[in-house]
């Protein structure tokens, strides 16, 4: 598995807040939120809502008999001369993948973008057995070169600048400096176009595996998933077991919802079916073909009511587009291979709550994830499962400090009573004033200090809520709605 | 090591631990496309509904190529299908072409007439010793397509004897063929034609690419490049 570093959420996210070149690459978040916004309107909102609701119920279909799919996916791969391996763990996934190298004495072995094979780590693994892997995905491939994770779910370098691009390139491939990203682009096509020649296994994803046809389907706008499956001898494809769906069909039912709401795009340039090896009579394609279908640790999210949900997931990457605080903290923060929202859910759930217990917290519970979720996952509910299960459950190490535990009963304690409300207000409005200026509060005293050293705190209204409301028209009056 | 057996075992467990008691849906039995009795007749009445909206659905199909960053032709006749890709070679400066053997491309006698214009045209297949070699060092490859999808302009291909799989990826520039009758609306109809040819052929590989504009990517600080490891430059010919 790749470096775990999930305990240093809190460092790494000031260290992305203060870092201006990562603030702006953020900042640029934007544009995929405009795409996504752009193309649901151009596709038509109800007929968005309809598609939302039939990827659920395939969804809930499939997930409710996933072994009877996945029984129905590695038959019909077998019958299309494929081979099919069931790894409960990275560690077994590995090593299948490394034995399939070996017997196929292969030495490079060129890789297309998955984040199931980041799950497993097989770089690493194929590396340290001298094995090449190169990946080939333009931002994977300035991770690789970087020894980086990848910071987005489809835009892995995301964080990086051109001229840090350039740098990394002058640094790793002696290649001289360029301030233009097409030429960027076209240093790095160049190496991988040697590599894609030489490789003798190609090792890609897949989207989605389609049980009844025996079929693995990438989606991919550079055409590295068909180089990496269509010119070396071998092709490995890696899946998590969640990833099947029954039947054709529901490609079209998914396709959009996937690309319209990863980059706004209608389709992506290229969508490749992959079946089996090449057949006697064509002309070119893989000798072998072998499909790793992974668990490591989705078993146990099946096995959870209130975790089963997760697993809907096709990994677009808009609830990390639309999170206020990724938007903030980046990727790396998160420590592991899936980042944002859902890698909030899926970290502790796949590591276990002890090792990831920070992520759960690490959310505003605003709700945006959930509302840009093409599968319309409950993300912010599931947040607060972990959260409950990280302070009260078994695994809880969380637990909540002597003076929070003493607060929240003050606060309790308060809210409960609308006299005590009502005091509470007037009260603080007198206690606030030397701390105000222009209706905030820049710096709190202690225990409060930590919430404004990043956010100014507004100052409690003189005239309080219940009061304006109170003296506010009726809606029939059509009055001035602010009661003044 | 873990069998399938144990595999779909812990599945199964997970499964009766995690039911909460929701109604699932029994599962699709044997969805497997050469079982579906239906569908050859489904495929014809798609055919007869595409013929009659083939106007409306090949203007659809021009304008979403156009976004999809596909250059244009459309024309009436192989001839000027010919006439087109022999224009597009020579306005390259094309040395080498690639082509597959597909009807489309097949009937339109390109050899002999890009050979006027000393371009040398080849078709692409696994009796040369090096395939890959002139692939990559071709300047443009040219097959013939399958379906064209009008709501995403995208081209649909499956490898078979004499359509190399290369032929749409090495080379720098792509010229896809295709007729008028071969356009459909969505990737729904797509996937019923294709479902009912494997019916007819009782085959069930479905091996396909859909090819939906040039090969490009956003990696470095979201600026759009094209032509990163596939074709940049993409031309759509349709014969009307």
């Amino acid at each position: 598995m790749p470096s775990i570093r999930t305990k240093e959420f809190t460092p790494r996210a000031s260290e992305a807040i203060n870092n201006p070149t990562i603030q702006k690459s953020l900042d640029r978040l934007a544009n995929f939120r405009q795409g996504r916004t752009d193309s649901i309107e151009e596709f038509g909102q109800e007929r968005w809502d309809e598609h939302t609701k039939r990827a659920k119920e395939i969804k809930q279909e499939t997930l409710g008999h996933l072994d009877h799919y996945l029984d129905m996916l590695s038959t019909n791969v077998e019958r299309a001369g494929g081979k099919v391996f069931f790894a409960h763990d990275t560690q077994e996934a590995n090593e299948y993948v490394a034995g399939v190298a070996r017997a196929n004495s292969v030495k490079t072995v060129i890789k297309s973008k998955s984040m199931v094979s980041e799950e497993m780590g097989v770089a690493d693994y194929l590396e340290g057995m001298d094995i090449e892997p190169v990946e080939t995905d333009l931002g994977e491939y300035i991770i690789q070169l970087a020894k980086e994770a990848p910071y987005h779910i489809i835009a892995p370098a995301l964080h990086k600048s051109k001229e840090e691009v350039s740098e990394l390139f002058q640094r790793v491939l002696g290649t001289p400096a360029e301030s233009d990203i097409t030429a960027l682009a076209g240093i790095a096509r160049k190496v991988l176009r040697e590599k894609f020649l030489q490789a003798d296994m190609g090792m890609t994803g897949a989207n989605f595996g389609v049980a009844e046809a025996g079929t693995i389907v990438m989606v991919t706008n550079e055409g590295n998933g068909r180089m990496s499956s269509s010119l070396p001898r071998v092709h490995v494809a890696t899946m998590g077991m969640e990833r099947v769906i029954p039947r054709l069909s529901d490609l079209a039912t998914f396709l959009p919802l996937l690309t319209r709401s990863a980059t706004g795009q209608r389709i992506t340039s290229y969508v490749a079916f992959a079946t089996g090896p090449k057949r006697r009579n064509e002309e070119d394609g893989p000798e072998e073909f072998h499909l790793v279908i992974l668990d490591n640790g989705r078993s146990k999210m099946l096995a959870d009511p209130q975790l089963r949900e997760a697993l809907y997931c096709i990994r677009c990457g808009a609830c990390l587009n639309a999170c206020p605080v990724y938007s903030k903290v980046g990727g790396h923060a998160y420590g592991w291979v899936y980042p944002g929202p859902i890698g909030a859910v899926v970290t502790p759930s796949i590591l276990g709550i002890p090792i990831a217990k920070d992520l759960p917290f690490a959310s505003t519970l605003c709700g945006a994830c959930k509302e840009v979720c093409p599968l319309d996952i409950d993300i912010p509910r599931m947040l607060l499962k972990l959260r409950s299960d990280a302070t009260e459950g078994p695994a809880g190490t969380r637990k909540p400090d002597r003076i929070e535990s003493m607060m929240m009963r003050g606060w309790r304690m308060i809210v409960s009573s609308p006299r005590m409300f009502g005091l509470a207000g007037k009260v603080a409005s007198i206690l606030q004033w030397p701390l105000s200026r222009n209706k905030f509060m820049r710096r709190l005293p202690p225990p409060l200090s930590g919430w404004t050293k990043s956010r100014d705190f507004p100052t409690v209204s003189a005239k309080p809520f219940h009061a304006r409301w109170s003296a506010m028209a009726l809606p029939s009056e059509k009055g001035d709605k602010d009661g003044k | 090591m873990a069998s399938k057996e144990a595999f779909l075992a812990t599945v199964r467990a997970a499964l009766a631990k995690g039911n909460d008691g929701a109604e699932v849906t029994p599962p699709d039995a044997s969805p497997n496309p050469a079982d579906d009795q239906d569908i050859a007749q489904k495929a014809e009445a798609l055919r007869e509904s595409l013929a009659q909206r083939r106007d409306a659905l090949l203007e659809q199909l021009h304008r979403s190529a156009l976004l999809q960053e596909w250059k244009v032709v459309f024309v009436s006749s192989d001839a000027e299908a010919r006439e087109a890709i022999v224009d597009i070679a020579n306005g390259l400066a094309a040395n080498t072409v690639v082509r597959t053997s597909h009807p489309v491309v097949e009937r339109l006698g390109l050899d002999e007439a890009l050979e006027t214009k000393s371009i040398h045209s080849v078709l692409l297949g696994s009796q040369s010793n090096d395939m890959q070699g002139i692939a990559a060092g071709a300047d443009i490859g040219i097959t013939g397509m399958d379906y064209l999808i009008a709501e995403t302009a995208s081209a649909s291909l499956v490898a078979r004897e004499g359509a190399a799989r290369m032929t749409s990826l090495l080379p720098p520039v792509h010229i896809a063929v295709a007729q008028a009758d071969q356009v459909v609306e969505t990737i729904e109809d797509l996937l019923i034609f294709r479902e009912a040819e494997l019916a007819e052929e009782s085959d069930s590989n479905w091996y396909m690419n859909l090819i939906s504009g040039p090969s490009k990517t956003a990696d470095i600080e979201q600026t759009i490049v094209i032509g990163v490891h596939g074709p940049g430059e993409v031309h759509l010919v349709v014969i009307r």
